[in-house]
């Protein structure tokens, strides 16, 4: 997954989907005089390690990038990005551990930043209530995203949580609208599938 | 005495693929080269793979992002080429190359569009650059030839800039694009929205071949051949007369010549266990894509062609052209709020909508020559990017996407880039790809008519979205680095005159008589219209014209 930016604004010609879509299979530049991601050889040696952790069905799941705290908290913002409603939420689909096994090889300068994100949200719940940010109560948790969710928030003390927020966001809604509860339950999605005609045909009256 | 094949056709993709289909139906034995392996359409790819069956939902994963082209997915990404393996050079260009039988044709957007009677004569109308050295009813019987052969879909439109094909039935549109090209085609007379036109079969038993299934993602490489590919369409006519042997794993070097100065062989090397070959052709039909027949033919440089092989006038590697894509938009559809409709982009490629050029076809703007078309499709997309554009989280933000699903609607721009001499290839001097072979260093890059119709295409997109009532949520107004378009054209381009074109219009070296290019490197001008179309119409006619030549005892 590229970062949110480029997976709204690169493009070129399947791009129906690129453009419209925000996600298909495409697009930052992996081109030129890139360097691979940076793994560490720990996270690395974890991974081969444990392709277990990989697998959603795993029992024993752990994460491979996140401590217990950090992906606790992980769980926490996305399923208030996305909660439960008459569907199944970010929680349930599991969007944490896609953000983990995305995390596990993500460069470097990536991992840190988004760790430093969560470290600079629960200095804010601290400061607020003496508490981390998993241990706020609901309304509590939700007045803070409530100050960084605007993308426009260019007040200086907010800026890491308003980069945390957009980071955030987008790896929910990527996860979870590409996850099985995404795809199939919310959104009914009709392609990968043998369809006799175009399903997307228009049939109402606008 | 090594085999003397009647033609070495190098490339199986869009060009080299019809070549060797045609030569092999006119009754000459062909030897063709593929640098991949060949893959079975039907069963070596993940059809129909669930995103989230995917660790990484179908993306690349980051460890492994270095290795693939922008395009790659997790679905597609083994037919292409090793990006650490095959480095290039210079200015940045962003570069997709199959490696796999069938080339980029496994992959392509599928959009197919006929060159106009202008557009080959554009020079004439403004003065820029170079008109082709034939008219569009040299090249029309071979369009027709080749739509019968291969299937477009579409609609005829009547419009003199993009002549009708021989069309299949489009695709039906979505409810977004229906309001959509209401809108806008009431908003300024000059902006048409038509269907798109794409190489998919839409009836059953076209020629044989499976109909379209409506999976929406021809991109990961189609299972049933609905969609055309050199691989699922061509190979198998070529196979069927006997006279096709197909080489892969064979990276082109370099073409050979004998004591007479005639293209004798191409020295390739085995991908896998490294060992040069030669094999041996009358004629050597290069269809390798713009940009690696170029690098070969500037790598096959000898004591007689000291600047390339058959490079006499000079030009081979110049007048690079293509599209600048100069930015998208992306919009909502307040109107259709809470439509229900889903499966918006389970079709073809190259199917949603389609605005072509207006620019410069009357009266002449001043701030840039030629002009751009607009692709663009409207509904529920697969995944909701917009999402992030919709303010806020929680239950509310999550019912608002639901709402807005089908309502999305997105246009991008390919504007012509016109060939200039400075804007070329060259071979680096130092840097060799993992099998030794030196490799293609670029120089090329926009310039003010490019840059100023950008601006027009970017001001313009905005203004078509404010006038049909889109909701604005995103946009693009910086354009993509060259060769993002897959569009590259025009480096050994032909032409009347020995002293400023590569090949004569016929597709053969004005040098060397048994050495012909089918790709897209012959072309003269980019236009604004994507490519593929004319690329097997001109490969059919050079195939044609070989037979023919040959017939004659002209090559022999």
């Amino acid at each position: 997954m590229k970062s949110k930016d480029e997976n709204l604004n690169s493009g070129r010609r399947d791009a129906l989907r690129t453009i419209v879509g925000g996600a298909g299979g495409f697009a930052a530049l992996p081109i030129l005089g890139q360097k691979p991601a940076s793994i560490s050889p720990l996270q690395s040696a974890a991974a081969q390690a444990n392709p277990a952790a990989a697998d959603e069905s795993a029992a024993q799941w752990k994460p491979l990038f996140f401590d217990d705290h950090q992906n606790e908290t992980i769980v926490a913002l996305t399923d208030l990005i996305i909660p439960a409603t008459d569907t199944p939420g970010a929680k349930a689909a599991q969007v944490n551990r896609y953000v983990d096994l995305l995390y596990s090889e993500q460069p470097a300068a990536d991992q840190e930043k988004l760790i430093r994100g969560l470290g600079w949200l629960d200095g804010r719940s601290y400061s607020l209530r003496n508490k981390s940010f998993i241990e706020l109560e609901p309304a509590d948790q939700t007045a803070i995203l409530e100050s960084i969710a605007d993308p426009k928030n260019h007040n200086p003390q907010d800026l890491p949580g308003v980069e945390l927020f957009q980071t955030m966001k987008w790896l929910t809604i990527f996860g979870y609208y590409t996850s099985e509860i995404g795809q199939v339950q919310e959104l009914k999605y009709q392609g990968d599938r043998y369809n006799t005609s175009f399903p997307g045909a228009c049939t109402n009256s606008h | 005495m090594p085999k003397v094949y009647d033609a070495v056709v190098v490339g199986s993709g869009a060009a080299g693929g019809m070549a060797a289909t045609e030569l092999c139906l006119k009754g000459l034995e062909v030897l063709m080269l593929e640098r991949g392996p060949e893959y079975n359409l039907a069963t070596d790819f993940y059809h129909h793979k669930k995103r989230y069956e995917f660790p990484f939902r179908g993306e690349i994963r980051p460890s492994e992002r270095a290795m693939y082209n922008y395009t790659a997915n997790a679905w597609n990404k083994k037919q292409f080429v090793n990006e650490l393996e095959n480095p290039y050079t210079g200015k940045k260009f962003a570069w997709v190359r199959a490696q796999a039988v069938g080339g980029n044709t496994l992959h392509w957007g599928l959009v197919s569009l006929r060159f106009s009677p202008r557009d080959f004569k554009a020079a004439s109308y403004d003065g820029a650059g170079e008109d082709w050295p034939l008219a569009y009813e040299d090249v029309e019987p071979y369009y027709s030839r080749v739509e019968e052969m291969i299937g477009i879909c579409g609609h005829a439109d009547h419009l003199p800039n993009n002549p009708d094909s021989h069309f299949l039935p489009p695709v039906p549109f979505t409810c977004a694009e229906e309001l959509f090209k209401s809108g806008v085609e009431h908003a300024n007379s000059e902006w048409h929205v038509i269907h798109g036109r794409s190489a998919t079969v839409t009836v059953p038993n076209f020629r044989g071949r499976a109909p379209c299934h409506y999976c929406g993602h021809c991109g990961r490489v189609c299972n049933v051949g609905a969609s055309f590919s050199s691989a699922a369409v061509l190979l198998p006519i070529a196979r069927q007369t006997g006279r096709l042997t197909l080489r892969t794993n064979a990276i082109a070097w370099k073409v050979l010549t004998d004591k007479e100065g005639r293209a004798q062989s191409v020295l390739f090397v085995d991908r896998l266990t490294r060992q040069l070959e030669e094999v041996y052709g009358k004629v050597i039909v290069m269809g390798a894509g713009t940009l690696d027949t170029t690098r070969i033919l500037l790598n096959s440089k000898n004591e007689d062609h000291p600047n390339g092989l058959g490079n006499s006038s000079g030009v081979l590697g110049k007048y690079f052209c293509e599209q600048i894509m100069a930015g998208n938009i992306t919009g909502l559809i307040p109107k259709l709020k809470g439509n229900s409709n889903r499966g918006g982009d389970a079709r073809p490629e190259g199917t949603g909508f389609y605005i072509p050029r207006f620019r410069n076809l009357g009266k002449p703007r001043k701030d840039f020559l030629r002009g751009y078309g607009f692709e663009g499709g409207g509904g529920s997309m697969e995944v909701p990017g917009f999402a992030l554009k919709i303010p806020g989280f929680g239950a509310n933000f999550k019912s608002e996407v639901l709402k807005y699903y089908a309502t999305v609607v997105g246009i991008g721009s390919f504007g012509e880039l016109i060939p200039r001499a400075e804007n070329h290839l060259e071979i680096d001097p130092v840097v060799r790809d993992a099998w030794g072979i030196p490799v293609v260093k670029f120089e090329v890059q926009w310039g003010p008519n490019e840059l100023a119709m950008a601006r027009d295409a970017n001001d313009t997109q905005r203004e078509i979205f404010k006038k049909a009532g889109i909701e604005i949520i995103d946009e693009r107004t910086e354009p993509l680095p060259p060769g993002w378009s897959i569009h590259s054209a025009g480096t050994a381009r032909m032409g009347n005159d020995p002293r400023t074109s590569f090949l004569n219009k016929f597709n053969q070296s004005h040098d060397i008589k048994n050495l012909f290019i089918a790709d897209a490197a012959c072309f003269v001008s980019s236009t604004e219209k994507n490519p593929t179309l004319t690329i097997l119409s001109l490969s059919m006619r050079t195939a044609d014209y070989i037979a023919e030549q040959m017939r004659h005892g002209e090559l022999a």
